[in-house]
């Protein structure tokens, strides 16, 4: 059995947890994890508190998993759930910056190696990424996250957010120009261009 | 049409989200535009500098820590929760649960003496349920009877989840029709408090179960493949024998 399950659908996945079968929690653990982690990073901006709602959602899920129901897709509905948590968290810690206001404060990276393409160390694409992706509107870095870590679609981003369709693929693209307009001289710098 | 129009149409290209048509439109400009090209290259490098950046804060003892805090530090099991209630509740099981306990098992033994109970499951459950009969009427402990309510429901699910047919394509159900009868009079008691205490959680359960339970128990005879479908599927779609199965000592883990 592959890490992830791959190939396995979730809802078969959770029906055999549903049936007893813990190997099948692991996989959509390990499917999921993840991506819910930095989604939320995304929102709550502090890593400690991202841990523990990510591990609050996956308790949830192990607890109810008849939760989801199939009506939505599975993904989508975790992210909404990890959404309502990271906005529950921050509002139990005004201290925190929540999905609105926003800083150009970073937490710690933990970074190493060479970002391929660039040609510079990944300690410095990875800084500059992550400093321009916290200065992006609190929607924008949302859905952006969403779609390109989460790899959830437009329509999935919708249900997660709560927002249009067609606000969506604005953010989106909102998002992208930010990023592209603030990074790309630097890569262009680095030489990837 | 204006730079802006195909600027919004590439971020839905690079997305995926363009129907055939239009993406083949914007590919055949594509090859005109060094603009495009040049943001696509510089979003493939960002796209990969955000994972990488992401991944980088991932904590790689997420998945052991999830795991000690699932065995012990999530706050309490609905078989913990149910025993809360009914010591707070200072919940008492009626006689009539008791007395329908001791008409199941006697429905249960006969069944399964006359031999009509074909599952293994069912003949262990009945067996034990004489042995402990008179201890239940005797001890009269809420939360062990309603966890012993909970466990023979799910026994009976398990049991009518994996009836076969006879050989002419039947289902002989008489053992599942009876005890579901005498299950539902247990559920009406235990729905009466659970009602007084609003508490949502085994009002749901009950409910969910008694769509099962009166389906079965209003039949009669044998069944066939399509109606054992249904109640196989009702039992899966909500997930009743898992839900069934947090309430267990040995397997929801208090």
């Amino acid at each position: 059995m592959n890490e992830t399950g791959i190939g396995t659908s979730d809802a078969r996945l959770l029906e055999r947890y549903r049936k007893g079968d813990e190997d099948a929690f692991t996989q959509i653990f390990r499917r999921y994890s993840r991506r819910l982690f930095g989604y939320v990073l995304g929102l709550v901006k502090d890593p400690d508190m991202a841990d523990d709602v990510t591990q609050k959602v996956f308790i949830k899920l192990a607890r109810r998993p008849e939760a989801w129901r199939p009506t939505a897709s599975f993904a989508s509905w975790l992210h909404t759930v990890a959404r309502h948590a990271a906005l529950d968290a921050l509002k139990s810690n005004p201290r925190q910056v929540g999905l609105e206001s926003m800083d150009t404060a970073s937490p710690a990276v933990p970074v190493a190696g060479e970002t391929p393409g660039t040609g510079v160390s990944g300690d410095s694409v990875r800084e500059l990424v992550f400093g321009a992706i916290q200065r992006l509107e609190g929607a924008q870095r949302e859905a952006l996250v969403l779609r390109e870590y989460s790899e959830l679609s437009y329509r999935e981003i919708c249900t997660v957010t709560g927002r249009s369709l067609a606000n969506v693929k604005q953010d989106i693209h909102q998002a992208r120009q930010q990023l592209r307009s603030e990074l790309a001289p630097h890569l262009e710098r680095t030489g990837t261009r | 049409m204006t730079h802006e129009r195909w600027a919004e149409m590439r971020t839905r290209y690079q997305d995926g989200e363009l129907d055939p048509e239009t993406r083949e439109l914007f590919e055949s400009h594509l090859e005109s535009c060094e603009e495009c090209r040049h943001a696509l290259d510089v979003d493939a490098v960002l796209g990969q500098a955000l994972h990488e950046t992401l991944e980088a804060c991932y904590p790689a003892d997420l998945e052991s820590r999830l795991r000690q805090r699932l065995a012990g530090e999530a706050g309490p099991t609905p078989l913990r929760r149910l025993g809360e209630w009914l010591r707070h509740g200072e919940f008492r099981v009626p006689v009539p649960v008791a007395a329908a306990a001791v008409l199941m098992i006697i429905v249960t033994g006969i069944v399964t003496l006359t031999g009509r109970v074909g599952r293994d499951s069912l003949t262990d459950t009945a067996g034990r349920r004489a042995e402990s009969g008179s201890r239940i009427v005797e001890v009269a402990d809420a939360e062990q009877e309603i966890v012993s309510l909970l466990t023979r429901t799910r026994t009976l699910l398990l049991a009518l989840s994996t009836a076969h047919p006879d050989s002419s394509g039947a289902y002989d159900l008489t053992a599942e029709r009876a005890l579901s009868r005498n299950l539902i009079s247990e559920y009406r008691i235990l729905q009466t408090r659970a009602e007084s205490d609003n508490r949502a959680e085994i009002l749901e359960l009950i409910h969910d179960l008694e769509v099962i339970l009166l389906d079965l128990s209003t039949g009669d005879g044998p069944a066939d493949a399509r109606q054992v479908a249904m109640l196989q599927g009702g039992i899966t779609d909500r997930s009743l024998i898992y839900r069934l199965s947090i309430y267990e000592p040995a397997i929801g883990g208090d």
